[in-house]
């Protein structure tokens, strides 16, 4: 029965979202009002009908109803229930539903949220937003249906989500002991979280999109569209950082390699869009002060919305090779489809306005060291990396086979030598750009500025060079990241120190009502310091790990840059609430004599899966000078007296962890409604404006 | 230090040689800037590159013999060898066809094939992944030595449930259900 309410409530959901595309459409046409309401009213059946197919699909995984050919394939009896709501998203089919789900809520919300506001725009928003909907709708219950389920035709198993006439159900029993679990690998909170992160982030660039499209359409190329998108765009920005960062932490967690991040195609699939929607998220604000790059700011929401599909086409059709990608999937092909016509359409929108002259920009363009000029640098290097990611991830693979019959891939060392000095050109940038102003601005002047950050900069390298982290192009690079982060807390610092003692304020009320003021940009700055954490931690853990291995016997132990570890005991074979098999060496570590911490690095074994059945768990000490990582290899089995370790030394890599959460608070800082408008303190003249405390809005 | 006109009237119209001499400017600039990430892709292209082909397509070309390429191949259980003290691994990988329908079921028959062309990998101070198990697919980085071993310093696995998620291992039980690939 809950296959059956969950199949017609996902077909509900498709006819409607059809539907809702030709009433706005035709809405829109004919300006009639009841039609297009009655398009928004479908939008939001479409996320009611959605919720009841997934709750469907959630209980089903609860209630453990094997008959059900997805919930079969990701859980088994043993499963806790929190790994059994993560299977929602464990594969292919469950995770398109989640995804179809996710769209019906922006939607819906988008829509609701802005009916009064934009009206206009309103039913153009919904033409885009049902057909993406209703597209990956089709690829769900076409291909990857998660309602079918088993039936046995004579000797065979037969799947099907409708009853098959005359056709029984396979024996619960046996199905039940024949269901698969969750593929071990996802079983840990940072792959229960990752997904539904990254696919926040993707689907959440469809809201900007899809009003960038009405305003193509109807004509209004104010920045009307923009001031509705731009906490989507925010929103969409930091889930999809979140999920790249809760990423990098399972792989460092689950594969066991000391690393997060390997340039894997599907990794790189996710960090694309994140590359072009971080240049918009900057360009925009070109556009909203000075009406310059108008048609720039189009295409690049097209190209993050574009690099979503194309990153999703990627990762689940199994194009790439990676650990990552889904199984080979038939939705590859409509999905390149509607990747190709969603980038063509948008692209033609484009270049139409733009001949008409509808995109022209307000202002012209005033030397490259306004601010305008460092960020149409910072979109040019925002871009640059964006091509080389691809054409390394993508571009060289796919291009070699249509050529030249043979394919190339690209190793890990291409990113490692072409991208570096892309970030670094970034961190220069962040570091004078927001001294800039608006229009223009001298050279001497942003000199001026750097003086106090560049002195701070200087005095906290020492305590990177201490710990030994002195080659020549590290020494660069945190140099560089430091600068970044300096300007950030340095202007800050400077604005608050105008409005205490203007207004008497204590410091935390005074930065309170800072960022009140100007969210945007002191919220900006707070992402900015984030940035710097992680660049800082990525250098550290990058350009710096140490790495030993040693086998001990109980009581025996090993060092390594100044730590020792010590072999305890072994204790083999306990078994886990899951039903997994853990087998665990209990080690202590100690620096200088003293007892830092006792680590139980273990290997665990899934007797009920049958392929990829056992995993191995780091023990980790962590601080915010470095990690001490510490894998189980192997051990004696027989007198289980001797076992053998991998230990590695993760400097600073807490700091890639810790930048996230600042990357949270900063964005959520710059999301909050702007209490002051900002054209009046733009106007004021710079002078003025740095008594005020405003810096260079 | 300008003054920012918010209305178009307020901007006044720019000569139009003097937009075109900073036009030319900026194209220098950005060409100057385009042309560093070329160069920066195409040395990176360079040294990164990998052909990326089948154990028959390296077996059948001589040239290849010391050149850094990459491979795929289907991972022979009972091959693989592995000593944790010295972190050697070594293991057999069998030709899996570069065309085939079903990866998961390719795999399968490429292990059970005594008449595909095999080949020996051998790895230092490797951990023993996790996913290295009885016909997974390899996908190797390395080169093959003249004495017909193929010594890899990457390997990367998939596993074959990846591939076939709704085929379970059959001849388990016999009331268990048989599926086939497609959902």
């Amino acid at each position: 029965m809950l296959a059956e309410i969950g199949y017609v409530a996902a077909w509900l959901a498709l006819v409607v979202a059809v539907y809702s595309v030709f009433a706005a459409l035709l809405g829109a046409r004919r300006r009639s009002s009841s039609l297009i309401l009655s398009a928004r009213n479908a939008t939001f059946v479409i996320f009611g009908a959605l919720t009841v197919a997934l709750g469907t699909l959630m209980i089903a995984l609860l209630s453990q109803d094997y008959q059900i050919a997805y919930v079969w394939s990701v859980s088994n009896p043993s499963m806790p229930t929190f790994f059994r709501i993560t299977a929602l998203w464990g594969s292919q089919a469950g995770s398109l539903l989640f995804w179809c789900w996710l769209l019906s809520v922006f939607s819906a919300a988008s829509v609701a949220l802005n009916w009064r506001s934009n009206y206009r725009l309103i039913p153009y928003v919904i033409v885009f937003q049902s057909t993406i909907t209703a597209f990956f709708l089709l690829l769900s219950l076409v291909i990857e249906n998660p309602f079918n389920r088993f039936w046995l035709d004579g000797a065979e198993v037969v799947q099907s989500a409708l009853i098959p006439a005359g056709l029984a159900a396979p024996s619960e029993f046996n199905l039940a002991q024949s269901a698969r679990g969750l593929n071990p690998l996802l079983r840990h909170v940072g792959m229960a979280f990752h997904p539904p992160m990254l696919y926040l982030g993707f689907i959440g660039f469809l809201v900007p999109c899809a009003f960038a499209f009405a305003a193509l359409v109807t004509g209004d190329l104010s920045n009307n569209w923009i001031r509705a998108t731009r906490r989507w765009a925010l929103i969409a920005w930091v889930f999809l950082g979140l999920g790249l960062i809760l990423g990098g932490r399972w792989a460092y967690d689950v594969l066991g390699w000391g690393g997060y991040w390997g340039w894997d195609p599907v990794e790189n699939a996710a960090f694309l869009p994140w590359l072009v929607g971080t240049a918009y998220l900057h360009s925009i604000m070109i556009q909203e002060k000075r009406g310059l790059f108008k048609t720039w700011n189009m295409f690049l929401i097209i190209a993050t919305f574009s690099a979503v599909i194309f990153g999703t086409f990627a990762t689940r059709s199994g194009l790439v090779e990676s650990v990552h990608s889904f199984a080979r999937s038939d939705i590859g092909f409509p999905m390149l489809l509607i990747w190709f016509s969603v980038t063509l359409t948008l692209g033609g929108l484009i270049v139409w306005r733009r001949r008409r002259g509808e995109l022209r920009d307000d202002h012209t363009f005033s030397g490259i060291f306004s601010r305008e000029g460092l960020f149409l640098l910072n979109n040019f290097v925002f871009l640059a990396l964006f091509v080389v990611i691809f054409w390394g991830s993508f571009g060289a693979p796919i291009s070699s086979e249509l050529f030249f019959n043979t394919k190339i891939t690209l190793g890990v060392e291409y990113f490692t030598r072409v991208t570096p000095w892309l970030f670094l050109a970034l961190f220069i940038l962040m570091g004078i750009a927001p001294l800039s102003a608006w229009g223009a601005s001298a050279l001497a002047r942003l000199g001026r500025g750097l003086i106090v950050p560049a002195v701070l900069t200087v005095a906290t390298l020492p305590i990177f060079i201490l710990q030994g982290h002195s080659g020549m192009w590290s020494i660069i690079g945190y140099f560089f990241v430091l600068l970044a982060g300096w300007v950030a807390v340095y202007e800050t610092y400077r604005a608050l120190r105008a409005r205490v003692r203007q207004r008497g304020e204590n410091p935390i009320t005074g930065y309170l009502s800072l960022l009140r003021r100007n969210p945007r940009r002191y919220g900006g700055y707070l992402i900015h310091l984030g940035i710097v954490v992680i660049g800082v931690g990525v250098i550290g853990s990058t350009a710096y790990q140490q790495e030993t291995q040693a086998t001990l016997r109980v009581g025996e132990s090993t060092t390594i840059s100044g730590y020792t570890m010590t072999y305890d005991r072994f204790e083999g074979g306990q078994v886990a609430e899951d039903g997994r098999i853990m087998d665990i060496a209990v080690v202590s570590v100690w620096r200088n004599d003293q007892h830092l911490a006792t680590l139980r690095p273990r290997r665990d074994f899934f007797p009920n899966q049958q392929d990829m059945n056992s995993m191995t768990i780091a023990g980790a000490h962590s601080t915010l000078e470095n990690d001490f990582y510490v894998l189980l290899l192997n051990w004696d089995e027989i007198s289980q007296n001797s076992a053998t370790f991998k230990i590695y030394i993760n400097p600073l890599i807490n700091l890639v962890w810790w930048g996230g959460l600042i990357l949270i608070v900063g964005t959520l800082a710059a999301m909050y409604p702007n209490t002051a408008p900002s054209r009046v303190e733009s106007r004021v003249s710079a002078p003025d404006r740095r008594a005020f405390g405003g810096g260079r809005a | 230090m300008a003054e920012i006109g918010w209305t178009k009237t307020a901007e006044a119209p720019k000569p139009h040689r003097a937009i075109s001499g900073e036009r030319l400017k900026y194209l220098i600039g950005g060409g100057a800037l385009l042309a560093a990430v070329v160069v920066l892709m195409v040395s990176g292209t360079l040294s990164g590159m990998r052909y990326f082909i089948t154990v028959d397509d390296l077996l059948a070309d001589e040239s290849l013999v010391g050149q850094s390429v990459r491979i795929t191949g289907a991972v022979i259980g009972e091959s693989i060898n592995y000593n944790p003290e010295t972190l050697d691994l070594s293991f057999t990988v069998a030709n899996v066809p570069a065309e085939n329908d079903d990866l998961g079921m390719a795999l399968h028959l490429a292990v059970n094939n005594a008449d595909a062309q095999r080949l020996e990998i051998v790895m230092e101070n490797e951990v023993k992944p996790d996913l290295l198990v009885n016909e997974a697919q390899a996908i190797l980085t390395g080169t093959l030595g003249a004495d017909g071993k193929f010594y890899a310093d990457s390997l990367l696995l998939k596993c074959p449930s990846r591939f076939s998620e709704m085929v379970p291992e059959a001849g388990e039980s016999a009331a268990e259900p048989v599926i086939e690939g497609e959902a």
